[in-house]
Formats: C-alpha cells, sequence, structure tokens
C-alpha cells in the first residue's frame, strides 16, 4: 500500500500576549490509500487542532503534512470532511440536495453526473426520499447523515472526521457506526476519524493512534487485527476487542493530567 | 373565521367611535372623520396625487434602495476583514449614535437645497442600521460552515454568498430600521426644505389652517409608513423561513 | 488610529473639494466646538434637550410598562389588540407634529413625540418578554402554588426585565434623535434648534460643531444606558441567585 498521507514534525504553538501554549509536539503519522485510522487521545491532546492542520485550514507552526506526495498549505482537492457541530456545518437556508450539491458545482462535471452523485449520497445514506427536506427540520443524526453525503458526493481520496457521533444518542450512534463502516469499505476512502471514544475507536479502525496530552510525539499505534466484518454486539463482547480496548485505554492513562472519564 | 374577528374587532370599535363621536363635532381642529375622508378623496385622488406624493415615493424608494445596496455592500467588506474594521471602528462607533435628524442641516450645507438632498439625507440617515447590522451578522458567521467551505475548496465567491446569507437575519433587521428611519427622513426633511411632497404639503395644509385636509395627510403618512411595514414583513418571513426554522420559531413542517 | 486616519481624510477632502462655507476643515471645527464648550449657550441648549429627553423617557417607561402589562397579562386583550398595535406601531410619530401644532406648544410637543416613539418600543418589549414567561411561569409557578402578585413579583417580572434593558438601550438613541427634531422641525428650544438657527444664519463652522458635539452626547447617552442596563440585569441576576438560595 502506498502512503497518502504524510505527517512529518508537526508542531503547534499558539501565542497569547506573553504566553505560549504549545498544543502539538513532534507529530509523526503515515497513513496509508484506503486505511482506518482512529486518533484518540484525552481532551486537550490536539487531535482536532492536527486534523485542521492536515486539513490545511490552519497553518502548522513547524513540521509538514504531504497529502498524496504534495505539500499541504491549503485544504486540497480531494479532501471532506465531517465535523461534530452537523447544525452548524450545513446550510440552513438549502435543503439538503443543495447542500450535498453545493461542493460538486465548481468541479468539472456534467450536470447528469452531478445528479447522479448526489442521488447516489443521499441513497447511501439512507436520505434517498429527504432531498427537498430542510436541515432543520430533519433530527441530529439525519443532519449528520446529510453531512455524511456531502462527503461521499465528494468522492474523496481522504475524509477527516472530527468527534462526528459526539452529540447524538446512543443508538443513533452505533447506526451511524455502522454507516461508516459500509460507506469506507464501498468507496474506497482513506479515513482519519478523531474521537475521545475508545470503544468507538476500536470498533471502527484499523489501527488507533493514541495522541498524549502534554507529550511530544505519538505516544502509541495499535494495530487493531479484528475481522473486516464488524458488528455491534458480536465484535463489541469479544474477548480480542476487550483486550484491544485495555491497550488503547492504559496508553491514554498513561498521559498526565488525564481528562478522560 | 375568529382569528378576523380578533384581527378586525378593534380597529373596526375605533374607527366606528372616531367616526360616531366625531360626527357632531364643531372644533375646528378636530373636524368629523366624514370630513376628512371626503377631505382624503378630494386631495389625494387628484393631481395633487401626481405632484406631491409621487416624488416623496421616488425619493424614499430611491434613497433606501441606495441605502441598502452600499450598507450590505460597505458592512460586508467591514465584517468579513479585519483591516477595514479596525480602521473605520471609531468612525462607526460615531455615526452608530449620532441621530439621523441632524444630518439635515449638515447636508443642506453642504450639498445645497434640492432634490438630491432629500435622497442624500435619506441614504445617508438609512445606511448606518443596515452597515452596523451586515457588518455584525458577516462577522458572526459560522466558522464551522466557513471551514467546510473552505475544506470543500467552494471557490471565493460562493463562500461570500454562503457568508452574505448567513448574515441575512441581520441584515432584513437593518433593512427594517431603516426602512422606518427613512421614512422619518423623508417627511422631516420635506418638512424642512421642499417645494413638493408629502411632508412638506401637508404643512402647509396646517399652515392654511387646512385642517381636514391635513388630517387626511397626517392619514396618507400614517397608512403609508403601515403599508410598507407590511410589506418589509412579507418579503422578509418568506426570505427567512429557513431561520425561523433554524431557530425552532416555526411550528408547522412543511 | 483609524479615528485619526478619518480625521485627516476629512481634512483633506474638506480642503481640497469644499467652500469651507459648506464644508469646514476640522481644524476649523474642532476650536469652534471647543468654544462653545466653555460658553453658557450650549449648555442651556443642550440641557433644555436632555429635559425634554429625560420626561419624554419618563413618561414612555411608565406608560409603556403599564400599558404592556395591562396588554400582555390577559390573552383575549392580547389577541384583541395586536392587529390594532401593529397597525399603530410603524406610523412614524413625526405625522403628530402638524395636529399637535394646532393645540400644544412646541416644547410640549417635542415632549410627547419624544413619549409616543419611546412608548411603542417600551410596549413591545414587555410583551415580548410576557410572551418569554409564558411557558415557564405556567407550569413552575402554578406547581408551587404561588399568588396572583408573587407570581408577577418572582416570575413575571425578572423574566421581563431584561427586554426593558435593551428597550432602555433603544429608547435613549430615539429620544435623542426626536428631541432634536422637535428642535429642527418646530424650533423648540435647544441644541436642533440651536443647530439649524446656525445653518439658516450661515455660521457652517458653528453648526459643524454642534453636530460633532451631538454625536459626543449620544455616545455619552448610549453609554448611560448600557451602565443602567447592566445595573437592572446585575440586580436581576442577584434577586434570582436569592431566590434559588
Amino acid at each position: 500500500m502506498t502512503s497518502l498521507l504524510e505527517i512529518a514534525g508537526i508542531g503547534k504553538t499558539y501565542r497569547a500576549r506573553e504566553r505560549t501554549v504549545e498544543v502539538l509536539t513532534a507529530i509523526d503519522l503515515t497513513v496509508s490509500e484506503g486505511e482506518f485510522v482512529a486518533l484518540v487521545g484525552p481532551s486537550g491532546c490536539g487531535k482536532t487542532t492536527l486534523l485542521k492542520i492536515v486539513a490545511g485550514l490552519l497553518p502548522a507552526t513547524v513540521g509538514q503534512v504531504r497529502f498524496g506526495g504534495r505539500p499541504v498549505t491549503e485544504p486540497p482537492p480531494g479532501l471532506g470532511v465531517v465535523f461534530q457541530e452537523y447544525g452548524r456545518s450545513l446550510y440552513a437556508w438549502k435543503t439538503v440536495r443543495q447542500n450535498v450539491e453545493l461542493q460538486l458545482r465548481h468541479l468539472d462535471l456534467s450536470r447528469a453526473r452531478r445528479r447522479e452523485l448526489v442521488a447516489d449520497a443521499l441513497d447511501a445514506v439512507g436520505l434517498g426520499a429527504a432531498g427537498d427536506a430542510y436541515p432543520w427540520q430533519l433530527s441530529g443524526g439525519m443532519q449528520q447523515r446529510v453531512a455524511i453525503a456531502r462527503a461521499v458526493a465528494y468522492r474523496p481520496r481522504l475524509l477527516l472526521m472530527d468527534e462526528p457521533f459526539s452529540a447524538v444518542d446512543a443508538q443513533t450512534r452505533a447506526d451511524l457506526e455502522d454507516l461508516v463502516a459500509t460507506l469506507w469499505k464501498r468507496y474506497g476512502m482513506t479515513i482519519v476519524f478523531v474521537t475521545h471514544d475508545i470503544d468507538e475507536a476500536v470498533y471502527l479502525s484499523q489501527r488507533v493512534v493514541v495522541l498524549g496530552a502534554g507529550v511530544s510525539g505519538v505516544q502509541a499505534d495499535i494495530p487493531v487485527d479484528l475481522d473486516a466484518d464488524r458488528e455491534q454486539i458480536g465484535t463489541r463482547s469479544s474477548a480480542r476487542f476487550g483486550e484491544l480496548r485495555t491497550r488503547v485505554w492504559t496508553q491514554v492513562r498513561r498521559t498526565p493530567e488525564s481528562e478522560m472519564v | 373565521m375568529k382569528a378576523l374577528g380578533y384581527a378586525l374587532g378593534l380597529p373596526a370599535a375605533l374607527v366606528a367611535a372616531w367616526w360616531v363621536a366625531s360626527d357632531g363635532s364643531t372644533n375646528v381642529f378636530l373636524p368629523p372623520l366624514r370630513t376628512i375622508v371626503e377631505a382624503f378623496r378630494d386631495v389625494w385622488f387628484s393631481d395633487t396625487f401626481v405632484r406631491d406624493v409621487v416624488p416623496s415615493l421616488w425619493r424614499l424608494a430611491a434613497g433606501y434602495a441606495i441605502a441598502l445596496a452600499a450598507g450590505v455592500v460597505l458592512g460586508f467588506v467591514i465584517g468579513r476583514w479585519a483591516a477595514p474594521r479596525a480602521l473605520t471602528g471609531p468612525l462607526l462607533a460615531y455615526f452608530r449614535v449620532l441621530p439621523a435628524p441632524v444630518l439635515i442641516p449638515v447636508l443642506l450645507v453642504a450639498v445645497g437645497i434640492g432634490d438630491t438632498t432629500k435622497l442624500v439625507v435619506i441614504t445617508v440617515g438609512a445606511v448606518w442600521p443596515i452597515l452596523l447590522n451586515t457588518a455584525d451578522g458577516v462577522r458572526a458567521a459560522d466558522e464551522v460552515g466557513l471551514q467546510c467551505a473552505a475544506a470543500y475548496r467552494l471557490p471565493r465567491r460562493t463562500r461570500h454568498l454562503l457568508v452574505l446569507r448567513g448574515a441575512s437575519p441581520q441584515i432584513f433587521a437593518g433593512a427594517r430600521q431603516a426602512l422606518g428611519l427613512s421614512i422619518i427622513l423623508m417627511v422631516v426633511s420635506e418638512m424642512l426644505m421642499s417645494t413638493d411632497g408629502l411632508g412638506f404639503t401637508v404643512v402647509q395644509f396646517q399652515r392654511s389652517f387646512a385642517i381636514p385636509q391635513m388630517w387626511s395627510g397626517v392619514l396618507l403618512i400614517g397608512l403609508l409608513g403601515f403599508g410598507l411595514a407590511k410589506l418589509f414583513e412579507l418579503v422578509e418571513r418568506r426570505a427567512l423561513r429557513w431561520h425561523r426554522g433554524h431557530t425552532g420559531q416555526l411550528t408547522e413542517r412543511p | 488610529m483609524g479615528l485619526a486616519g478619518a480625521a485627516t481624510a476629512y481634512e483633506i477632502l474638506a480642503r481640497l473639494f469644499f467652500d469651507p462655507a459648506h464644508v469646514p476643515p476640522l481644524s476649523a471645527v474642532v476650536p469652534e466646538a471647543l468654544r462653545l464648550l466653555t460658553g453658557e449657550r450650549f449648555w442651556t441648549a443642550t440641557g433644555r434637550t436632555l429635559a425634554a429627553v429625560a420626561v419624554g423617557l419618563v413618561i414612555a417607561l411608565a406608560a409603556g410598562i403599564l400599558a404592556g402589562f395591562a396588554l400582555g397579562s390577559v390573552p383575549q386583550v392580547r389577541r384583541a389588540t395586536s392587529s390594532t398595535l401593529d397597525f399603530l406601531r410603524p406610523v412614524p410619530s413625526i405625522v403628530l407634529i402638524p395636529v399637535l401644532v394646532l393645540v400644544l406648544d412646541v416644547r410640549q410637543i417635542t415632549v410627547l413625540l419624544v413619549a409616543v416613539s419611546c412608548f411603542w418600543i417600551v410596549v413591545f418589549q414587555v410583551l415580548y418578554g410576557l410572551r418569554d414567561v409564558d411557558r415557564v411561569a405556567v407550569e413552575t409557578a402554578r406547581a408551587f402554588r404561588l399568588g396572583r402578585l408573587a407570581r408577577i413579583v418572582h416570575v413575571t417580572w425578572p423574566t421581563v426585565l431584561p427586554y426593558l434593558g435593551t428597550a432602555l438601550r433603544l429608547i435613549v438613541s430615539v429620544a435623542l434623535a426626536l428631541a432634536l427634531t422637535g428642535g429642527l422641525v418646530m424650533g423648540a428650544a435647544g441644541l436642533g434648534e440651536m443647530i439649524w438657527s446656525s445653518q439658516e444664519s450661515g455660521e457652517s463652522t458653528g453648526m459643524y460643531a454642534l453636530v460633532l458635539l451631538t454625536g459626543g452626547l449620544g455616545i455619552g447617552l448610549d453609554q448611560l444606558a448600557r451602565l443602567a442596563e447592566r445595573r437592572l440585569l446585575h440586580w436581576h441576576v442577584a434577586t434570582r441567585r436569592e431566590a434559588l438560595a
């Protein structure tokens, strides 16, 4: 497998008046094409900051991010994002379909192809019938499905997800997790998934990367050797799942001043 | 039906009460409503309409339209970028509180008397609420939405339009305030420096003790204020339906 | 820096493109403003304008709060009056000038203009506040079996108060604008009249200086209203905490 994303020596320091706050130090990470990597760590460890640097939305203080071999200085083509705040990431004055279609308008696509992509993406997330609704007419979980459909229709090589299911209830969360797993296999995207939920990280990913608070570099990089076909109850109650969960948990707890519950 | 009764009941009762109570009035200052209505027909359904109401409305429409365009464009620039904001900050703070009517004598001196002055008075007075509200709305543009737009590499133009659309609730709030102000400035500027227009005509009637005619003019200005406010509300309700839904103020689901 | 830039830009534009009789440069206006500040005439006029503002505001607040509560407390009354209020509110209060000139003196009219315009803002803010109460009050206050008076004191009034704070901030600038309009249009003694007469007598530098100072007055009143609002809301938060403890 070729590497799609290379993060080399990334550091980020915020300067506020006389104080400087170091949120990221010497992060090295390589993600291969088609991989599903989960990024976990205690709150305040800079997961979200790292994701924004990877997306080219935030400049790094030191280090370099390369996406598809090219250094990232602004959001690169072929990048999709899903943020936690579904209510704010969708445009409330546009219908579901318009929200999904907006990002395709500036790509060089025929009208028919654009429509096809939108319809396919809406079907894929189970919102085929809700195209004419407005986001605010949908539940939180369904709004997040729209954000996912928007990413899917864009056919990204890399999909960045920042705690996408932190704000939805447990049942919806399980459904959305399985949806993401299905879409990952179906569209062959590479996914970097930030979460503070260790179970979710293990359940979804092929690799869990632990960032520590106040420590330099990546604290641990744990391969997840579970079956490719996972399922909420069976997988989560398997012995191997328990072992992996404990390993990740120990790594997260090792970080000083942990705020993880 | 019941809702209609509630809506029309009191206004009808009040008009009827005014009609009856003033019917036999011999007070020169408070003529019978019947006389006022007759005067209304005589005065405003004649060439006075063309001579006085049309110029007023034209100035109002032109002044307001320019204020709207300039306010949105300038407000957008000031709200979007830090440099123009820092540069204009103290000046905006000053104009935010400067009462609009004092602009009339200033413009009278600076621009001179004439049709343009009244137009400029309306524009210069009405532009501030639009500009300030637009700047506030643009500045408060949702960061998450903007980051999504940037990540998906939306063209600059599309992103500007998204910001503007997101700020539209505030823009409408400013535009509504500006509409009321425009009408006031139109009437005041005509009272102070005009040879035609609604404000001028009403003052002329009052000075020549044509009391029923004056009352009819007052009534017309009141109706104009009400009618334009309602028209604005209609446009606003349509344009901001999404916003009421988004903020949970919409009960019916289409 | 922005202020200095604006001042310089104005100075250059005024000197390059305008006749000093039409647009006097700031270097002439500022000394004139300082001269006015030391004279008695300006302060007398300001005092008169502020008196009209103050009296009008007191009337508007008292009448507005009473009317707002009277209309908003009874659902039937609110429904029956809402269309009438909606009709009357957008009617610009200055249409009253020609009518009132026939029966009152200009000072009284100015106060009335201030009072009427501000009255509407207060009434509608009280109504918004009362609408906000409904949901909470109906369930909690009844559950605690509070009497009518206790309900108004502990539930309704604290909810309406922030809305009145907003109203205060809005009406202060409206009041100043209308007090000045009274002077401009009808020659009611005060700043507005002083501005108009200096315009009529061609003292444009003096007029610009007065307008500059009027803006300063506006800033002062605005700050005062914000301070009062903060006090009002501070008290509001404090009593709430007390009630909880």
